[in-house]
Parts: structure tokens; sequence; C-alpha cells
């Protein structure tokens, strides 16, 4: 169960993290720089992710947050995106249809569109699977000049975290972000502004999947009501039919269109 | 007028471009049509070879051109090497061509260029005044047939003044943009036009109405101005 | 023979239009697979589902109805008025649900991995099911169908085991109508922080199958009346329509009196406008209920933005209205009063459609959607083309009546004709492939310039910055393009290092006539692109004054002043710095020629104007410090590049890359 601590007391902007992302992607650079200045949030297909300022003195990078129970992976119809062992929210790119679910189910707003290719994509952080394979730390980690993004375990994470708060109350807010919001994040924040303006809900948000999936799995007994229902309705009918025409009245429904 | 002239070159010759081809694919697939029902029905019998003698005998109509209306009959052959040649190989249109549709043909020279076009040009005046002083042509002459010549002697005349600034009494973008917009309205006119001819040559002697071009059949014509439109 | 007349005259011209746009909607689909989404669509990331999604899918789907609600009234209650309903119901749901699947294949982005669901399994994904259903759903609306085609086709033994099995159908059929139906509006569940508090509704999945339901039958009656209207008025219409066989042209007045006789066919139109009507008062309660116990609607009803008037015209038109008109005994009697609240009712499902999948979530994306040209004329192709299906079937085959038994088998042979085109296209070519060949050959060729994307490419936006008044400050910070990073330029130290007002024309290298430092911007206006600055027209001029030139028009001789060669283009033409040298203080650093029309960006022509003189200066000096990025950028560079990267390398990498 890996994840990231994002200490936005610590970041200053100066997006190393971004460039670091964009080379370990194999992102355009070009595209990464214009999409800088046309996104609204600043994350693009070539700019997995960006630092967001908060009002203005405060930055907080932000990417997929990796829920634990993603949104995402309830919402894709062919199971191409899936949660890994470690706990990174992965994409498969041989299953994906391109229906773009995905990108409206994301609470975050965080997977993004190769709309100018012709043959797109989605594209998100999936937390440098392949640095990781190779024993390696994510790219934006390894990059940060100031230490704002730890890597590790997410339980030793949220000690870290509140140890840095409880070791300076003055300096944060005494709350976690991802802590508990949509079901947990395995990326975690904490800082001394207030994120809402990232988007972040109330800590008692329920998961998107907790929330939908007795819904859906509630299909197959609805479905079989109808069936067993609309059957006997039918069975009922035709009998009756019978009963008062003879057994020839139940077929000749069917006919229709005659005039 | 730069921007006019940009659209004409651009969108709107491709949207012409664009007509001709596919009415002229038009008339061809359904000609082919009428050959193939023609042929499955009980008339087993094709004139292959009057298709190509005829076709061939218009290529070359050394009958007409000694017999009949002689100056008509000459006006009217000078006039289709001319609007054949001009149009596809002059050099200012090859580059156009690369452009358009991406094939590099030879180029006329700029002066054989010049006297085909004032020949053509001379043609069509002779063609336009038979139609409408000689008595036999006139009466067989639609109103398309001789707006059809007015509308062709436009491009050829205001190409030649465009290309030759010493006889052109307007500004050179303005006979630019007069070329290539009556050169773009005839390419559209073609398959909606007799222009059709183009293509329709080929089928004159199964085309279910016989638009004869021969020299003596003008009475047919006739019969169409006069409403007498018997078969259909 | 009036009958035929009658036939042709009033779905001619409906015919037409559907031929235009469906040549318009091949056009914009060969665009779209040719150019991809983001250049054809106004999809982007923050609004990835739009007008063929929502509209043409679950619009489509909702309207489509009627095959299951019908089959279940006709075929297993066996009501009355309803059975006869049946077969045209399933042509109806069979059209709609495969122009529904047929417009998905556009949207989404790999059309050809379309068959990927059935291999690849979430059941926890209500797209899932909706895609597993509404695909197995056309399958039997489709066996459903089939005897109706096969009957004309012959294949009497496959007829008589599908009729047969016409009753498991049915009922499979409804099965998954009823889930998929209520799944369309669960799609919308998992968006609870990004959809409008009015449509984000707990018991969404109720709504939508209940409002799908009496939609349906209300379009179905719809149909039902412009069928009558198009073929046999006197069916719906009533008796005055046809005296003594003669047609009256004026039927569509109100020339009606009391007396006239009801049509044969009116009770089963008003059968079904009343089900809907029944079943939308059920839809209305519920949509009320809904408001009431959710106080976040209340709120978001009452704050009197444009969402809140949109779902009130949404519900008046989709229920409010037509329960009310319904209730109103002359409008149960009138066709065209029933017509219209048919019409009412299924615009209204098809707009709450689109409310809950595209106005809804504009606030949360901050943008508002419109979509592109081609995503309309692709959406109304697909439609037209199911349009033009729909006239085909039931023209050719027994769905609403018998009537292709009576016609005629009258074969229009084309011919080559010069006569008035008009006459043509009104006498000659009323159907079949000549009428459409010739609308094809207007319409593929418009719909091409008009759609296609190149001609429609704006020109890049103007960053001219207000630098010549700038030029009088000692320090410069250029940001042309807004990103922050800004590069400090010390612009009075530049000049006097490099030799006082001598030394302008160093960077200066083509100023405007008779200007001595005519600021970047002026020339290179685009941040990213190359801005064309030569002005033909006024050169025309220009040079005529110039060389005074002779002739009629002194303009037209000008040609040669400048191009040599047969063709007169941009390649003959001679170069700026030809004439231009002395008046332009023209000296060219970068490269010592002059492109000649165009000039480069904004970015690059900084870039080639700086660097080259810091990296000789950092070597020759031996001052590293010149040579790098944040000498200039002290706010930071571009992400990408590397702080300490050295500006000449700079350079190499967008050679390479160029």
């Amino acid at each position: 169960m890996i994840g990231m601590l994002i200490d936005v007391t610590k970041c200053v902007g100066c997006e190393k993290c971004v460039a670091a992302c964009v080379k370990a992607n194999g992102c355009d650079p070009a595209a990464a720089d214009r999409d800088r200045a046309t996104s609204p949030d600043g994350l693009s297909a070539d700019r997995l992710t960006t630092v967001q300022p908060i009002g203005w003195d405060h930055f907080a990078k932000k990417a997929c947050m990796h829920c634990l129970e993603p949104s995402c992976v309830s919402a894709c119809l062919v199971g191409g995106i899936t949660r890994s062992e470690n706990g990174a929210v992965v994409y498969d790119p041989d299953k994906c249809i391109g229906c773009r679910y995905c990108m409206l189910a994301c609470p975050f707003h965080v997977p993004r569109y190769e709309w100018s290719a012709k043959v797109p994509f989605m594209k998100k952080c999936e937390l440098c699977e392949e640095r990781l394979a190779d024993g390696e730390i994510p790219a934006c980690a390894d990059a940060c000049p100031q230490n704002a993004i730890e890597f590790g375990e997410r339980d030793e994470l949220l000690r870290l975290a509140h140890q840095r708060i409880g070791e300076n109350p003055d300096g944060y807010i005494d709350h976690v972000w991802g802590e508990h919001e949509f079901g947990g994040t395995s990326v975690l924040y904490i800082s001394d502004a207030d994120l809402a303006e990232l988007g972040w809900p109330s800590p008692d948000t329920e998961s998107i999947p907790h929330l939908v999936e007795p819904v859906m799995h509630a299909t197959p007994i609805v479905g079989g009501s109808v069936l067993a229902s609309v059957a006997g309705v039918n069975w009922i009918v035709r009998r009756r039919m019978q009963q008062m025409h003879g057994p020839d009245a139940s077929s000749n429904g069917h006919g229709g269109g005659e005039q | 007028m730069q921007a006019w002239i940009d659209f004409a070159m651009g969108p709107l010759f491709a949207f012409s471009l664009g007509v001709m081809a596919l009415g002229l694919l038009r008339h061809l697939v359904l000609q082919l049509d009428t050959l193939f029902r023609r042929k499955r029905s009980r008339l087993k019998y094709m004139p292959w070879n009057k298709m190509l003698h005829d076709s061939l005998e218009w290529a070359l109509p050394v009958r007409h051109l000694t017999s009949g209306n002689v100056i008509f009959s000459n006006a009217s052959f000078v006039f289709h090497i001319g609007a054949i040649l001009v149009p596809l190989f002059y050099a200012g249109h090859i580059v156009l061509w690369e452009q358009w549709l991406g094939v590099k043909l030879w180029s006329i020279g700029n002066g054989f260029a010049d006297v085909l076009t004032v020949i053509t040009i001379l043609a069509v005046l002779v063609l336009l005044v038979s139609r409408i002083a000689v008595p036999r042509l006139r009466a067989i002459s639609r109103n398309s047939d001789v707006s059809l010549l007015v509308l062709i002697l436009l491009p050829f005349i205001s190409g030649f003044l465009a290309a030759h600034p010493a006889f052109n009494p307007l500004p050179w973008q303005t006979m630019f943009l007069i070329h290539l917009l009556s050169a773009e309205a005839l390419l559209i006119l073609v398959p909606f036009t007799k222009l059709s001819h183009i293509v329709l040559i080929f089928f004159d002697r199964i085309s279910e109405i016989h638009w004869q071009l021969r020299p003596g059949a003008g009475d047919r014509v006739a019969e169409t101005v006069l409403g007498k439109e018997a078969k259909v | 023979m009036s009958e035929l007349e009658l036939t042709t005259d009033r779905t001619q011209r409906i015919k037409d239009v559907l031929w235009a746009l469906t040549f318009a909607g091949l056009v914009a689909m060969l665009l779209r697979f040719v150019f991809g989404l983001g250049a054809t669509t106004n999809l982007d990331d923050r609004v990835p589902w739009g007008l063929w999604k929502i509209f043409n899918m679950i619009s489509g789907a909702a309207l489509a109805t009627c095959g299951f609600t019908v089959g279940f009234l006709g075929h297993v209650l066996h009501l009355k008025p309803f059975d006869r309903m049946v077969k045209p119901a399933i042509l109806v749901a069979f059209l709609g649900y495969g122009a529904s699947l047929f417009a998905l294949l556009f949207d989404i982005g790999l059309p050809w991995r379309f068959w990927h669901p059935f291999v690849h399994w979430n059941i926890h994904s209500f797209l899932f099911e909706v895609f597993w259903c509404v695909s197995c759903y056309f399958v039997i609306t489709f066996l459903e169908l089939s005897p109706t085609l096969l009957e004309r086709l012959g294949l009497a033994k496959l007829r008589g085991v599908l009729s047969k099995a016409a009753g498991v159908f049915v009922i499979i059929g409804i099965t998954l109508s009823s889930l998929h139906h209520t799944s369309l509006g669960s799609l919308f569940l998992v968006t609870p922080q990004r959809l409008h508090a009015l449509w984000y509704s707990p018991i969404i999945s109720l709504l939508f199958i209940i409002s799908a339901i009496g939609g349906g039958l209300m379009l179905l009656a719809l149909i039902k009346t412009l069928h009558s209207w198009w073929y046999d008025p006197s069916r719906v219409f009533g008796g005055t329509m046809v005296r003594e066989g003669v047609v009256c042209k004026t039927c569509g007045g109100d020339s009606e009196n009391g007396a006239t006789p009801e049509g044969p066919d009116l009770h089963v139109v008003r059968a079904l406008v009343t089900a809907g009507a029944w079943v939308l008062s059920v839809y209305l309660l519920l949509k009320i209920g809904d408001l009431v116990l959710r106080p976040e609607a209340r709120a978001a009803l009452l704050a009197g933005t444009w969402e809140s008037v949109l779902y009130v015209v949404e519900l008046l038109s989709a229920a409010i209205l037509p329960v009310l008109l319904v209730l109103i005994k002359p409008v149960r009697r009138s066709p065209y009063a029933l017509a219209v609240t048919a019409g009412l009712a299924a615009f209204g499902l098809a707009l709450n459609r689109v409310d809950v999948g595209i106005f809804g979530y504009f606030r949360d994306a901050g943008e508002l959607y419109f979509p592109s040209a081609i995503e309309w004329v692709i959406t109304f192709g697909v439609l037209a083309m199911a349009g033009l299906a729909f006239f085909f079937i039931i023209e050719n085959f027994s769905v609403f009546d018998d009537r292709w038994k009576r016609l005629a088998d009258s074969e229009l042979k084309f011919s080559s004709s010069f006569d008035r085109l008009t006459w043509v296209w009104n006498h000659r070519l009323m159907t079949g492939l000549e009428r459409a060949s010739l609308i094809a050959l207007i319409v593929l060729p418009l719909a091409w310039i008009t759609l296609y994307p190149p001609f429609l490419e704006s020109t890049p936006p103007d960053t001219r910055a207000p630098l010549a008044v700038d030029a009088a400050r000692d320090t410069l910070r250029i940001d042309a393009n807004r990103d922050g990073l800004d590069a400090v330029f010390a612009h009075t130290a530049h000049k006097q290092r490099l030799g006082g007002e001598e030394s302008c024309v160093n960077c200066h290298h083509l100023s405007m006539p008779a200007d001595r430092a005519t600021p970047c911007s002026e020339c290179h206006r685009a941040m990213e692109a190359e801005t064309v600055i030569f002005n033909h027209e006024q050169h025309l001029a220009w040079v005529a004054e110039d060389k005074e030139l002779g002739g009629w028009i002194p303009e037209n001789q000008s040609c040669v002043e400048c191009h040599s060669g047969q063709a007169r283009s941009a390649a003959s033409a001679k170069a700026c710095m030809e004439c231009h040298r002395e008046d332009m203080h023209a000296v060219d650093p970068a490269n010592g020629r002059l492109a000649q029309f165009a000039a480069t960006s904004y970015h690059s022509a900084m870039h080639n104007t700086c660097i080259p003189c810091h990296t000789e200066n950092a070597l020759t000096q031996n001052r590293p410090e010149l040579d790098r990025c944040t000498t200039c950028h002290q706010f930071g560079v571009p992400e990408g590049l590397e702080e300490n990267l050295q500006m000449r390398e700079l350079v190499e990498v967008r050679i390479r890359r160029q």
C-alpha cells in the first residue's frame, strides 16, 4: 500500500516535478508547455501532473489521487482501469475502447484524453509503475528539491503526516486530506491553507463505488423479477384467453397491422 | 479582394471541381446502368461498333469539316481543341492541378497558349454570331445554347487579359477574380447542362433521348425547344 | 393515380432533406476519422461526453422505448388498440437503437474495439450493463422485426420459426429494456459532485425509465399520426380529406365542421397518448416528490439560475403540459392537438436527457459546450439515415399496412436530359438513385468545404504587445504568452554596451520603412506560429508608383518587377531585401537572409536574436552564466528544460525537433 504525502507548506511551485513527470512518461515537452496555459487546471494528456496555485503564495501538486476505492475502476466498462496490489490505480490501454466514462466518473477531474491523437488513449498518473519496478521512486518525488513530496507506505505516511502536524500545530491545519475523503486516497496532503479550492470535499464524503455499486448489484434481482413477472402475466393472459376463446385465440395477437 | 481570391482559389475551387467530378461520375454511372439494363432487357443488340465509331469520328470529324455548315463546324472543332488544351495545360494552371490533385502535367509554351486562346475566343465568337445571326441555327438554338457560349467566353477573355497587363483595362486582381468565378461557374454547370457531353458523348447512341450532335440532327433539338418532346 | 401523387408529394421533400443530411453526414464521418476527435468536435477534458453520447444515444434510446412497452401492452396483455401498433413500435425501436449504436461508433475513441465489452467484463460498471442490454436488445428488436421483413422476401419456414418465438423475444426484450433504461439513469449516479443538484437525484434510475416509457408512447403516437398524414390522411384525420376518391389539397386547413366523422385510426393515437399521459403523470408525481424531499434541489430551483428556468421548461414540456392537455376533451378528439401533445412530450423527454447529460454539467465544467459543426452534421446525418430506412421499410413491408402490395412497381428510368433543371427535378426525378445522386453531388462537395478542418482553422491569436511604449524603459519584462515565465531584458544596458544608437540594427533587423526601431511584435505577431507580413495588394500600388509604371492600370505592369518565370507564385518572387536593404535597416543576424513572406514565431524570434550573441560571448569572454536560460528567465524556465541547460543546447534541441 504505497502512497505519497504532499506537504503544501514546503512546495515553492518550481514545477520540477512536472518536468520530471513529462520526461519519465515520455510526453511531448512542447505540448506540456502549451497545455500549461490552455488547460484550466494545468493537467492534460501531456502533463500528467501539475502545480496549482492556492491563493497567491501556496502551491500544491495535483495528479491522480490513487483512491482506495476508485470511481474510475468501478466505472470502466471493460475493466481497463484496475487498482494494482501496491495501491496504484493503473490503466491498460489494450482494453480501452475510448468511452471516456472514467473522465466523467473521477471526482477529481484527473483522467485526460489524447484529443489530438488519431488513435487516442486516456492518460493519467500511474505512480511511475515502471520506475517502481526498477526499484526507483516516482519521478516527481525524486525531482522535488524541497522534499515536499514524500513517497512510501501509506500507513507510514499517515503517521508522518500526523507527526508533522503534532510537532508544529501552528504551522498546519489539523487535517490530512485524503485520509477519509471518498473512502481515502493514496495521495495525502497536509497544508496550512484550505485545499477546498483543489476540489476536496468534506471528510465524511462516501466513496463513489460504495454509493453506486449496491444499485448495480441489485440489477440481477431487478432483471430476474421483471422476467418472472412478465412471463407470469403472459402465462395468465394466455390461459385466460384460451379458456375464453379456445386454443387458437392465443396466437392471433401477433397479426399486428392488418386492417 | 485578396480574401475573395483566396476563397475562390481555395474552398470554392474545391467545391466546383467536386461538383463537376461527382456530376460527371454520376452521368457515367447512370449511363452504364442504362446500358446494362438495356442488355438485360430484350434489347440484346449493343451498338458497340457504332459507339466507338461515333466517338472516334467526333475526335476527328473530317467529314463535317468539309461539307454542310463549314464555318460553324470548323469553328466548333477549333474551339474544342482550345477548350481542352488551354485550361488543362496552361503553365499557370499546372500549379493549381499540382496543388489540388497532386499531379504535375506538362505545360504548353506561353506563346502557344496565347495564340490558342485568341483562336479559341475568335471561334467562340463565330459560334455565337452564327447562333444569333444565321436563321437556321437560330431556330434550333435554345437560350442556354447562347448563354453558355457567353459564359465560356468569359474565363478565356479574362484569363488572357489577366496574363497580359498591357491590354488589361481593370486592376489585375479584379480581372483574376472574374476569371476564377466565371471558370468555377462553368465547372459547376457542367453536370447540369449540355456541357455534360464531356462524358455523355460516348453514350450518344444509347441515350434515351438522342441528343444528336451531328449537323442535320438539329430538327430533333428543335422539337425539344418547341415542346414536342414525345419520347421520354 | 391520385393516391400515388399524394404519396410522393407528402414525403418527397422530407426525403430530399434526409438524403442531403445523409450525404453531409457521410462527409462529416469521414472527416471525423481522418482528423480525430479533437479537431472535429468541441469535446475536451472538461466536457468528455457530448452530443453523440447524450443526444443520439441516451435521448435516442429513451425515445425508442415504445418497442417494449407496446410489445408488453399488445403482445403480452393483448390489449385491443395496442396490438395493432406492435409492428410499428418494434420498427421504431429497431431503428432508434440502431441509430444510437451507430452514432456511438463515432463518439468512442477506438471504435474498432466496440466488441471489447463482450470479452473484457467489469460487472460493477453501469456502462457495462447498458452496453450488454442495449446491444442484446438491438438484436432482439431485429429478431422481432424479421418476420415482417421475411414476409416479403419469402423464406416462409424461417418466418414461421421466428413468429413462434416472438413471445419469448418480447419477454426477453422487456427485461433487457427495463434493465438498461434504469441503468442509463444510474450512469449519472457516479457524479454526485459534478451533476447539478436539480438533476442529480437518488431515484434518477426510476425517473429515467418512467419518463422513457411515457415519452416513448407519445413518440409512437406522433409517428402514427405523421404516417397517416403522409400516406392516408383519412385514417386519422377523418372523412373530409378524401371526397369521392379525389384528394382534397387543402386538407391541412381548418375547414372541418362539427359533423366531421372521426378517422378510423384516431382512437389508436388517442389510446397511445392517453396511456403515455398516465405514465407521465406518475413521472410528474415522482419529480415533485423528488423536489420536495431533496433540500438541495429545492434550493437550486428557487435560486433562479438559468438551470432552474431550464428545469421548469423541461418539466412543463415533458410532463405538465401533456398531462393537462390530455385532460381536455376537445384535445382528445382533435388529431392535431393530440399530435402537438405527443410532440411536446417527446421533445421534453429528449430535453431531459440533454439536461442531465450536457447542461447539468456546465456549472461544474466551468465552460459552455456547444457542439461543433461536424458533431451536429453527424448527429443529424445518423438520424436522417434512420429516417430513410424508416421510409424504405414502411413503404416496402407490411409494417403499418399492406400498402406496398397495392403500389405498382413503377420503375423510373434515367435518361440524360437537357431539359430545364427545375422541370427534371419536379417531374422526372421523383424517386430513386437519380434524385438522391443529384442531391449528393451538391451536398458532398458543399459539406466537404464547410466542414474540412484546415479550411476552418482560425488564424493564430494576435499576441502583439505594446512594446513601442516600453522602449523608453530601462528594463523590459518580456512575457508574450502570459505564462508568468517572463524574460528580464535590460534594454538600455544592452544598447549602451553594444554601441549606443548605432547598435539598434543589431537586433531590430528589419524596421518598418522610415522607422528606426520597430518593435519585434509588429511582425512576429503569433507566439508559436509564423505570421504572414507581406501585403501583396499594397505592394502592387507601391511598386507601380515607385517605378513610375505606365499603361492603362499601372499596377498591372508591376508583376514582372518582382516575379520571374512562368507561374507568378511566391516561389518566383524575389527576396524582400533586394529592394528594401536601404530603407529598412535590414540586417538579419540569424542567417543573413530574410524569409520572404512570413515572420517567424515570437518565441523563436526572441531566442534567435539573443542566443547567438550570448553563446558567443559566453565562450569568448569565458562567462558561462551568459549561456544559461535563467540569465534572462529569472522567474523560472518552462518545464521540460533543465535550469542549468545552456542556451546553445536549447537551440540544438529545437533544430533537432524540427
